[in-house]
């Protein structure tokens, strides 16, 4: 057995290679998809490997397209990788994992179920009893600051709120590790800073967790982070980890020192290495 | 709400006073007006004839539309949910959806004779693919990321089938049964009309209609669109008790801010 015994989650390899239908634009192939397609080859990711230490909060930023939801994907065998494995405490992971607790970017919440019912989901189909679930969920509210919230629905919740009951429900399950994808992607600026000390705050607040964060928010992977991976353009891999120096509890002042700029610039200027050149952007129809 | 019936009462009037104008143009004979049309209402009504072809009408809308949601409700997200079946089966529906049931009336009389039973049985195939069609395009249409919000929390096939697949086809069933309800009395009338020489609603149509009782005819007529609108008001205070989230969604659209 390969990997790391330290390691919590142990990405070796993996290789990822989607089949399209090669779009065409003609007026009677828009009618008839089907008629003559070609099936065109996208390799998303080769090659990624990754190891995720106990306790270890992982960003993963990279340009659009590189792979990285695809990734954080096959780490919950949400998706089948085509090759390479996904270790998880050591073993390899073939379907989604009572370790892992998702956090989806859309949220994800049921919207025929009300705040507390949406928290209780994960605990409802692990076969905790009503009782239980109710008093475990309740908990996790307040946690995210929902309390008096319970029997919204989530339309009538903002985005963040949302979200916070997204965050609710995968922590009621406890898990060891927690895959984030671009949580906070569709917030708005401000409610987005919010959300990650509320992040910090309420992870601070648990045992120690392991957490895998997708994001394109290079500030927001700073903020979080204990080690940020830059991912190269497609086909994706690993291009280089950088450390996060700063300590926790982490304040907003972290935002303003020059360790702070410098890294931030220094990921700016590696992901501009992996922008598609403009020109080679428009690939020309044979 | 209240603004919702007052709106629908000045609509009422405002239609109503066209009628009687259009009545008083050209000639109680041709189009007898609303005070006429009421007062043969009220002779059906008093001289039971309403009475008796309401009865039978229901009983075999009952069975036959009964029928068909017990049936195509289950169908219809079976299709939906098994990719092979729904490929194999879905485009009978849409042809059974467009079958000119009225022209293929007496191939019904041939098979199942003239009784109130094969009434039933039109009743059935006529509402059946309505319903089929709403509830496999509901079934099909759960979103995956909520199908994957199941998978990520270790969800077992009917895990996901019962705590998303069929909440979220709730609202598309309550269409099925308001379009359903309606199909159901359109086909009991057809039925009513070419099937059965005798009896219901439908007969009470032809023969006055014959008898050049313009005014009967167009009161039973209105009593069966009044039976169609009710019936579907009724489904709809249904679905809002039922499923409370989907009706505020679609009422107040945009989630709200704050």
């Amino acid at each position: 057995m390969v990997g790391n015994e330290q390691a919590k989650l142990v990405l070796e390899g993996i290789h990822k290679t989607y089949e399209t239908k090669r779009p065409r634009n003609t007026f009677l192939r828009r009618f008839l998809p089907d008629w003559k397609s070609e099936m065109i080859k996208v390799v998303a990711i080769e090659e990624l490997s990754l190891e995720v230490h106990a306790g270890e909060f992982v960003s993963i930023v990279g340009p659009s397209g590189c792979g990285k939801t695809t990734a954080l994907r096959i780490m919950d065998a949400l998706v089948p990788a085509d090759g390479g494995r996904v270790l998880i405490n050591g073993t390899e992971t073939a379907e989604p994992r009572s370790e892992c607790g998702f956090v989806f970017q859309d949220f994800g919440l049921y919207p025929w179920r009300n705040v507390a019912a949406n928290v209780e989901f994960g605990l409802e189909l692990r076969g905790v009893g009503p009782e239980e679930r109710r008093r475990r969920a309740q908990s996790f509210i307040k946690l995210v600051g929902l309390e008096g919230f319970e029997s919204h629905y989530p339309h009538q919740l903002s985005g963040g709120m949302q979200q916070r009951v997204g965050i609710a429900r995968t922590l009621a399950i406890e898990p060891e590790i927690l895959l984030m994808d671009e949580p906070f992607g569709s917030l708005d600026a401000l409610t987005r800073r919010i959300m990650q000390f509320e992040l910090l705050r309420i992870l601070g607040s648990q045992r120690p967790t392991t957490a895998v964060f997708v994001t394109h928010d290079l500030e927001e992977a700073l903020v979080l982070s204990d080690r940020v991976v830059v991912m190269t353009r497609r086909p994706g891999c690993c291009k280089e980890i950088v450390d996060v120096p700063f300590g926790r509890p982490r304040t907003p002042e972290v935002l303003d020192s020059p360790e702070f700029l410098e890294l931030r610039r220094h990921l700016w200027e590696s992901l501009q290495e992996e922008q598609v050149p403009v020109a080679g952007a428009v690939q020309p129809d044979g | 709400m209240a603004a919702t019936v007052k709106v629908r009462l000045i609509s009422l009037v405002v239609v109503f006073a066209l009628w009687w104008l259009g009545s008083l143009l050209a000639g109680d004979l041709i189009l007898p007006s609303p005070v006429t049309v009421v007062g043969r209402f009220t002779d059906l009504i008093a001289d039971g004839a309403l009475g008796r072809a309401l009865r039978i009408g229901l009983t075999s809308l009952a069975v036959g539309g009964g029928a068909a949601i017990v049936v195509g409700v289950p169908l219809g997200i079976l299709l939906g949910v098994h990719r092979t079946l729904g490929r194999a089966f879905d485009f009978y529906f849409s042809a059974l959806y467009v079958t000119p049931f009225s022209a293929v009336a007496p191939l019904f009389v041939l098979w199942f004779g003239f009784d109130s039973g094969t009434r039933m049985i039109f009743i059935f195939f006529f509402t059946l693919p309505q319903i089929v069609i709403v509830c496999y395009q509901g079934a099909r249409a759960t979103p995956e990321g909520l199908i994957d919000v199941a998978r990520s929390y270790q969800a077992r096939p009917r895990d996901i089938f019962v705590k998303t697949i069929l909440p979220y086809e709730v609202p598309f069933i309550f269409t099925a049964l308001r379009l359903g309800v309606g199909r159901a009395v359109q086909g009991m009338v057809v039925a009513e009309l070419l099937i059965s020489a005798a009896q219901g609603l439908g007969f009470l149509i032809t023969a006055y209609s014959a008898a050049l009782d313009i005014g009967a005819v167009l009161a039973v007529v209105l009593f069966i669109m009044f039976l169609g609108v009710l019936a579907s008001m009724l489904v709809q205070r249904i679905e809002d008790a039922v499923a409370p989230w989907h009706s505020e969604v679609t009422t107040t659209g945009e989630p709200s801010g704050g």
